[in-house]
């Protein structure tokens, strides 16, 4: 057991982990942040995605050892409070969610592409959520839901200035 | 940027006035899903749960002459261990073939078959003690495919059938005069057809959970589409009365048939913890899941059709071997399935089909999507291509010609009642201007369509009894808040949202004040789970069913508190196809449609409010709902649906009987690169008639995942095999396309109106896949001149077919 | 739940001093270790069991290693620079374009904000065989990658064999870095060394790369030619996620010369040259470096695509690469 030092959706954390536990099964099983999901644990889902310092990586990928020091950002940590993100509205306003298996890691990404770039055009939509599978929704309702949650944060920040 | 208004599915319905149906509902448990709330069978959290792990049989074919469990026994942290020898029952979820074993006793099948499990404190040590477990196998010769299954052997996979060879069964049925058929065909053509076996590649793995008390009941939490059968499946395995277990089926990451049958570590999960007296867990590994497999089968097939200019589809004679791999599974409706449901969507007057299921060392098939009608409707779509290219006909007014009217029987027998496809396939055509496009669109680009058609849900149920398909108990709380309990599983298809909105219209209500509370075998009446097509027809029906009694109940209390004669209704307690028609016994033969509850009372809820139109007084909803809760305390009510008593005489009758059908067309746009052989589907216009559509925000998931799931099979898709060993059995091996394969989807309505599907709906889940295949090879021909003939259509056979075309063309000009 | 099979030790020291420290007491205490630096590829061989070191070495740690720069006519990247960073950096984009290209086309988003570009140059060789589960090895015997004594793409195959393992190179950004004749930089027990990328590279898939165990690569300099063009197009079935069936990468010199470097079908990458002075047209170049590839290409079936499909795929994309660049010339 390793002493872990990190900061999950703005709280610290310290915990003695197994070196070889993987950041996913950390979040999920130490933390019971059970919203990141693990559909393959090997790389090739997407399922697992989070924010770690601002940018998705894959939590099953990662020895939890390795987010020593990092902030990390789960599905958990989207919303603020009670007001969804964009990115949520509009998935659910689109209806771009059937199991809600995929979801968190679109959520995840899209949140990221959308915050580096509120304009996105198609093909950047689709790079976003290119390697997470969604075997349900044929993902023209989340590439959909994306454009509208851009065209939301662009509102909002031309209201803003 | 792309447009985001969408086409608007109930454009062409006579104008109804609903307040929650025909509106697109974001699924009501979206809220939950978006921000990493809504726990799925993995995400629950049982009091120190001991973890579970399976010993998979690494070869496809051996006998098992021990297995020694001691060392894993004795390790420190391991509580318990199972064999073969520990489950006296077999199961299966067709109680006519329960040939699976929870664990191999003498004999492995297939590769990756359980042949023990381990509970253990932990995951590593039950990992370790997986590895301690000593098995001898011997290993024997396999049966790898449908061909060598057919042969005679002294070595079957089923001992216990008592035959000589690996046929699990053999369907020959004949309709009409197959000689007359073909004799009447200006052109028949035959071909050979072969379909790889494909998985359903549900996002969430398989995971089981079981939680014990002291009195030795257990609740099995499990990612299920069947509670109600895992149900009946446990209580026989484990030899323990159905009472003393219940079966919950938390929020569930996909199914797509995948997960409708009870399974091996089902029993295993609830056995330990009856054995152990210890809450347990599992959960499997991706590669666990392509083991476990359950898909699409394999597929060999021949067809024959005869086409006439002036009758269309004169006969269509099919022969197929489907590989079922090692067990029973859902096989025998499979079986049934390849040919019954070429019964549709056009007329076929003369029919026969030859249908072997096999029985080989490979993961066994079962349901998927689109169950046992995709791969014919395939051959049968693609040789009705041919024909029309062979007479120069075009294929999509072919095809319009064709199409069964309303309120038809088929050849088999089949009740027809709405059919949309009509109206849907000539906006279709309209929309992808169609007429310019085809045969006319330069070389490497290319338009195709195809047409598809499914039941509703299986009139019969798969264990015989005479009880309802599906039972809904509705009941209002002091609050006036409306639960609806329903057996129903909500797989992500969004059923749940469905029951909701049927109560919600009924009782006048706004959609937040309907709970559901479903798929938990003790808190819910029976339904028999999420396959063949049948929730939104008959546990909606079932649940509007309970609303209107429901509603009958407020408004007599209304017309208490108003000092009201209450209205005769004509009988209150009739049985539940009495209300299928507002009133009106649903009418097959004099084609009545319309299936909406006609208010004709003369009373409305609506805000808060009851009304009587006529005397212009009213009450509030809840004072009603108060005066109601006066007589008994509670407020209660169930809804029923069964189906009414349909089909043919003969053996085999009931097969792909259903209340009602869906109908599909599909026009396909693709780009085929003649150097790489890569096809690009650029564009799908789907017109699916799902009846009445209840969300058509669901409709569209629906539709638009079929697409992904049938260019999935079209183009990429395959479970790889090496003498019965999965070669591919990860994300990364197996190809499901990306959003960049995805195209871009148009939706055209094809109205029609159902005259028993809850407010005129029929399904929407699965007939739309099918067709979509064969839309792409159509397109591709007209792109580049070949026929595929097997799937998938990668890009090498792409080239191959290309090169003989080649070949051909250069033989035909010297 | 399914963490790797074997419990390893994890450690990520912050300087390289303290790394070695650290590669000199496993040694000593005959402790397995391999390096980790973004660790998508080491991962899921752990997971599958394909390695099972006592501890993981992460070079994370190691801050220093995580830059780009341009230096004369070369451009220096860290090891440790992420794919993404790469895709993204200016010079990079610049300078090298079709490495950008290449990188992008890795894998997925996610992983390549994680993965670095020194573990793609080293990512290990694939097979079918053993990039498998591990049921799948058990149910055959142990081929010679993980110590076994047969092996089975290449039945025939017996130690002594100057190839032992086939086992294939799949890395998508080095065929570029192989045409701008990049060098790495390597740091080791031993001291430091510059050695040619293309001698990094060895013909056995198991023994696929020259770097002694315990070498780290610091820096990979990369040379900008003046006035070329290139480009990397890759065969893959999705446009996602999926390891190059067949990767080319292509450069025209200022002077007219071409070069070509293939991915994804030999143990190793391989590269061929056509000058100018020795073609009367651009399309004698193409069919010239053509058939030199077709010949030294010898492509198991290991992959999505049958084997003589990658092997006439290699002329059409060897042609689309170069004449991507020839349009760009024109332009
Ligand atoms: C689903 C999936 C898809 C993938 N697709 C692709 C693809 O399309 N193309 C592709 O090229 N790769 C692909 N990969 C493999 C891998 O993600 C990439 O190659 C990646 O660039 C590896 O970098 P890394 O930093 O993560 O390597 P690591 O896993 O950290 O290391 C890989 C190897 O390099 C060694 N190493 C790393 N850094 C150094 C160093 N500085 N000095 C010495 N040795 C070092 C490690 O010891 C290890 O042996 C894929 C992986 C997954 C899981
Ligand atoms: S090519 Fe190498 S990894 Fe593949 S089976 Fe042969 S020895 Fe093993
Ligand atoms: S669980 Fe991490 S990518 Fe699938
Ligand atoms: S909604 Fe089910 S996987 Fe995406």
């Amino acid at each position: 057991m390793k002493l872990l030092n990190l900061t999950i959706n703005g709280r610290k954390h310290t915990k003695a982990v197994s070196p070889s536990m993987t950041l996913l099964d950390f979040l999920r099983e130490e933390l019971n942040l059970t919203g990141t999901k693990n559909g393959c644990d090997k790389g090739a889902c997407g399922c697992c995605s989070v924010m770690i310092d601002d940018k998705p990586m894959l939590s099953c990928l990662l020895p939890a050892l390795e987010a020593e020091g990092a902030a990390i950002t789960t599905i958990e940590g989207i919303a603020k409070g009670n007001a969804l993100h964009p990115v949520q509205e509009a998935m659910i306003e689109m209806g771009a969610i059937q199991c809600g298996f995929c979801t968190p890691a679109m959520v995840i990404n899209g949140v990221h592409m959308l915050a580096k770039n509120n304009n996105p055009d198609d093909d950047e939509v689709k790079e976003c959520i290119s390697a997470t599978v969604c075997r349900c929704t044929g993902y023209n309702s989340i590439e959909k839901a994306l454009h509208l949650a851009a065209s939301k944060m662009r509102r909002a920040a031309h209201d803003g200035s | 940027m792309t447009d985001h208004k969408m086409t608007d599915l109930t454009k062409g319905y006579p104008a109804k006035d609903y307040k929650v149906i025909g509106k697109p509902v974001p699924l009501i448990d979206s809220r939950a899903k978006v921000t990493g709330q809504a726990l799925y069978t993995d995400d629950i959290r049982l009091h120190n749960p001991l973890i579970i792990k399976i010993l998979r049989a690494p070869c496809p074919s051996a006998n098992i002459l021990s297995v020694d469990i001691s060392a894993a026994l004795a390790l420190s942290g391991v509580k318990g261990v199972l064999t073969g020898a520990d489950f006296k029952n077999n199961f299966g979820v067709l109680s006519i073939s329960k040939d699976e074993p929870a664990i191999a006793r003498d004999m492995v099948r297939y590769m990756g078959e359980p042949v023990a499990a381990v509970a253990a404190e932990n995951a590593e040590i039950a990992a370790h003690a997986l590895r301690l477990i000593k098995v001898d196998y011997e290993i024997t010769e396999g049966v790898f495919n449908s061909k060598e299954a057919l042969k005679p052997t002294d070595h079957p996979l089923h001992p216990e059938l008592n035959k000589k060879n690996n046929l699990h069964k053999e369907i020959l049925q004949e309709f009409g005069d197959l000689d007359q058929g073909f004799s009447d065909a200006d052109v028949v053509i035959k071909k050979r057809f072969r379909f790889a076996s494909i998985n359903h590649g549900f996002t969430e793995p398989h995971a089981t959970q079981v939680q014990i008390d002291n009195k030795g009941n257990i609740t099995v939490y499990s990612a299920t589409q069947v509670p109600h059968y895992l149900h009946m499946a446990l209580a026989e395995v484990l030899e323990i009365p159905e009472h003393n277990i219940r079966v919950i089926k938390p929020h569930l990451g996909g199914g797509f048939g995948g997960k409708s049958d009870p399974f091996p570590h089902e029993m295993i999960a609830a056995k330990f913890a009856l054995d152990l007296g210890r809450n347990v867990k599992i959960k499997f590994d991706r590669e666990e899941v392509f083991f476990s497999h359950h898909g699409r089968h394999q597929t060999d097939l021949t067809m024959k059709l005869g086409y006439s200019r002036k009758k269309g589809i004169t006969a269509i004679d099919l022969d197929t071997l489907i590989d079922g791999g090692a067990y029973g599974s859902f096989g025998i409706v499979t079986t049934y399935y390849n040919g019954v449901l070429l019964q549709g969507p056009y007329k076929l007057p003369n029919f026969r089909f030859h249908v072997q299921r096999l029985y080989t060392n490979k993961p066994m098939c079962g349901a998927m999507r689109g169950h046992g009608g995709v791969n014919p409707r395939f051959a049968s779509e693609v040789l009705l291509d041919m024909a029309c290219a062979e007479l120069d006909i075009d294929p999509a007014e072919s095809r319009l010609n064709m199409i069964h009217k309303e309120n038809t029987l088929t050849t088999n027998e089949f009740r027809v009642t709405s059919v949309g496809l009509h109206n849907g396939l000539t906006e279709a055509i309209k929309r992808t201007k169609w007429k310019e496009k085809h045969g006319k669109l330069p070389f490497g680009t290319g338009i195709g369509v195809a047409c598809g058609f499914f039941i509703s849900g299986s009139a019969l149920p798969i264990h015989w009894n005479k009880l309802p398909a599906s039972t809904v108990r509705m009941t209002i709380d002091y609050d006036g808040g409306v639960t609806v309990y329903s057996g129903a599983a909500d797989i992500g298809q969004g059923s749940d949202t469905m029951l909701a909105q049927m109560a919600a219209e009924v009782l006048g209500q706004p959609l937040e004040n309907i709970k559901i509370i479903s798929a938990d075998t003790r808190t819910t009446p029976v339904d028999l789970g999420s396959y063949s097509s049948r929730v939104t027809f008959m546990a909606g029906n079932a649940s509007r069913n309970a609303a209107i009694r429901m509603r009958r109940i407020l408004i007599e209390a209304a017309c208490d508190l108003l000092e009201m004669i209450p209205p005769e209704y004509d009988r209150p307690d009739a049985p539940d196809n009495f209300f299928r028609q507002g009133g009106r016994k649903p009418d097959f033969e004099q084609g009545f449609l319309g299936a909406n509850p006609d208010y004709a009372d003369g009373f409305i809820i609506e805000d808060g409010l009851i009304r009587s139109e006529k005397h212009n007084a009213s009450v509030t909803y809840l004072d009603a709902v108060t005066k109601a809760l006066e007589f008994g305390g509670i407020l209660q009510t169930s809804g029923t649906y069964r189906a009414p008593k349909l089909g043919g005489k003969f053996k085999g009758a009931g097969a792909g009987l259903s209340p009602s059908y869906s109908f599909t067309a599909f026009i396909v746009e693709v780009t085929v690169d003649p150097e790489t052989g890569f096809i690009k589907v650029d564009k799908a216009t789907c017109a699916h008639d799902c009846g009445f559509p209840l969300n058509p925000l669901a409709v569209r998931g629906q539709i638009e995942g079929c697409i992904h799931m049938g260019l999935g099979q079209a183009l990429m898709e395959e479970m790889i095999y090496d003498s019965g060993a999965t070669q591919n059995p990860s994300f990364l091996d197996y190809k499901i396309p990306s959003a960049f394969e995805q195209p871009e989807v148009d939706i055209v309505p094809a109205y029609s109106d159902d005259s028993e599907g809850p407010f005129g709906a029929k399904e929407a889940g699965e007939g739309i896949l099918a067709p979509v295949i064969p839309a792409i090879a159509n397109a591709v021909y007209d792109a580049i001149g070949i026929r595929l003939t097997q799937l998938p259509m990668r890009p090498d056979r792409v080239l191959s077919a290309l090169a003989k075309e080649r070949e051909k063309n250069q033989e035909a000009g010297t | 739940m399914t963490a790797p099979k074997k419990d390893f030790d994890f450690a990520r020291p912050k300087t390289i001093e303290q790394l070695y420290n650290l590669v000199q007491e496993c040694q000593h205490e005959g402790r397995q270790f391999i390096f980790s630096a973004g660790g998508t590829d080491i991962m899921p061989n752990l997971k599958s069991e394909i390695l099972s070191p006592d501890i993981v070495i992460s070079l994370t740690g190691l801050r220093a290693l995580n830059n780009i720069e341009k230096q004369g006519d070369h451009i220096i990247i860290g090891a440790l620079t992420s794919l993404s960073e790469l895709c993204s950096n200016n010079n990079i984009q610049k300078y090298l374009p079709a490495l950008a290209r290449a990188a992008h086309k890795v894998a997925s988003p996610q992983i390549r904000n994680r993965a670095t570009i020194g573990g793609n140059i080293m990512v290990e060789n694939r097979c079918s065989y053993i990039n498998q589960s591990p049921i799948n090895r058990e149910s055959h015997s142990p081929c010679f990658k993980i110590g076994g004594d047969v092996c089975h793409l290449v039945k025939s195959a017996k130690r002594g064999d100057d190839i032992l393992c086939q086992a294939r190179f799949v890395s998508d950004t080095a065929p570029l870095l192989l045409l701008q004749n990049s060098t790495v930089n390597i740091i080791g027990p031993a001291g430091s060394k510059e050695i040619k990328l293309a001698d990094l590279y060895l013909n056995d898939g198991i023994e696929s790369k020259s770097l002694m165990h315990g070498e780290i690569i610091t820096h990979i300099k990369v040379e900008i030619t003046e006035n070329s063009l290139s480009h990397y197009e890759k065969l893959t079935i999705r446009n996602a996620l999926d390891f190059p069936s067949l990767g080319v990468a292509a450069l025209r010199r200022g002077n007219g010369d071409i070069s070509v470097a293939l991915t994804g079908l030999n143990t190793r990458p391989g590269v061929f040259h056509a000058k100018l002075e020795n073609h009367e047209t651009s399309d004698d170049m193409i069919v010239d470096i053509c058939r030199k590839a077709n010949d030294f290409t010898v492509t198991y079936q290991q992959d999505f695509f049958p084997r003589g499909y990658r092997k006439n795929m290699i002329s059409v994309f060897i042609r689309r690469a170069i004449n991507k660049i020839l349009e760009g010339a024109k332009s």
